[in-house]
């Protein structure tokens, strides 16, 4: 990394997105990349993925349309033209509120437990943090972990945690995007998508 | 259909109208919900009773009451958490 003197605050450390570094990208690594409002879509793809990056992408503040679906997650080599979706392509463990939802050969990674749906309800407000780790390397079967809070569909919705790993494993090239995709139906217009990346050398 | 696109590299996004592939995908998903759903009512319904019947050590401190007092507030709370939480 270089330095760059400023004329009026001293040392500026860029980070790679085009920014100055601030106080958080110097304690975690993580740099901010972007923040984009949800809008109401059946799917949220992120592209762009770069070679030499752990990468943290964050739905805050979502919710969904249809009761009780489901959250998926796959990724993509090809740019986003195709995600990975063949019956064996992902295997994952899924842990919200002491009820396990696994997988050793799935279609995509599901990020909350079968019994415990996402809630559509009016304030509903749900949360995900996905960790890809290096998705730019290859040789390997790429590691995702992720961890967030769901507002279920229990006859009085709350708030539950979860949190979870998962691998893609239906090849060892480099991952360039990823998405999220509901069971059924589609994101609402609420809350946030956002975007970190940490350098890996 | 469509989707929302961020770019990582440059943060930029835009709302996309789905590709044939898309299309493909999500209706591979969508064909699998009403059993998925199917499941999921199942599972709800098991996750509510066992939720609502409460702890052991709560179900076996009912039942010594019962026994000493001559009560029957275990048996019939059993009977409402299976009447309140029907099988689908």
């Amino acid at each position: 990394m270089s330095l760059i003197l400023s004329g009026t605050n001293g040392i500026t450390f860029p980070d790679a997105v085009g920014g100055a570094m601030d106080g958080a990208d110097l304690l975690t690594g993580w740099q901010f990349v972007s923040i984009t409002s949800i809008t109401a879509a059946n799917n949220l793809n992120i592209t762009g993925l770069a070679a030499g990056y752990d990468y943290q992408i964050i739905l805050e503040n979502f919710d969904v349309a249809t009761d009780s679906c489901d959250l998926y997650f796959r990724i993509s080599d090809d740019g986003g033209s195709n995600y990975e979706a063949d019956a064996a392509d992902y295997d994952y463990f899924t842990d919200q509120a002491n009820t396990g939802n696994s997988s050793t050969g799935a279609a995509q990674i599901q990020m909350n437990s079968t019994g415990r749906g996402i809630a559509n309800d009016a304030g509903s407000t749900s949360y995900m943090a996905v960790t890809m780790v290096n998705p730019g390397g290859t040789g390997f079967f790429h590691q995702i972990l992720y961890e967030g809070m769901i507002t279920d569909e229990s006859a009085t919705p709350q708030l539950e945690s979860v949190r979870g790993a998962g691998r893609s494993k239906g090849g060892t090239a480099a991952i360039d995007a990823c998405q999220f995709i509901l069971s059924t139906g589609n994101f609402v217009a609420q809350g946030s998508i956002l975007i970190y990346r940490r350098a890996r050398s | 259909m469509t989707k929302l696109a961020i770019n990582a590299a440059t943060g930029e996004s835009e709302v996309l109208a789905f590709s044939e592939a898309d299309k493909a995908a999500n209706d591979k998903i969508e064909a699998a919900w009403p059993a998925l759903r199917l499941e999921k009512d199942a599972l709800k319904f098991q996750e509510e009773r066992k939720t609502a019947y409460g702890t052991i050590g709560d179900q076996l401190d009912m039942q010594y009451h019962d026994l000493v007092d001559s009560t029957t507030t275990w048996k019939d709370h059993i009977a409402k958490v299976k009447s309140d939480n029907a099988k689908p």
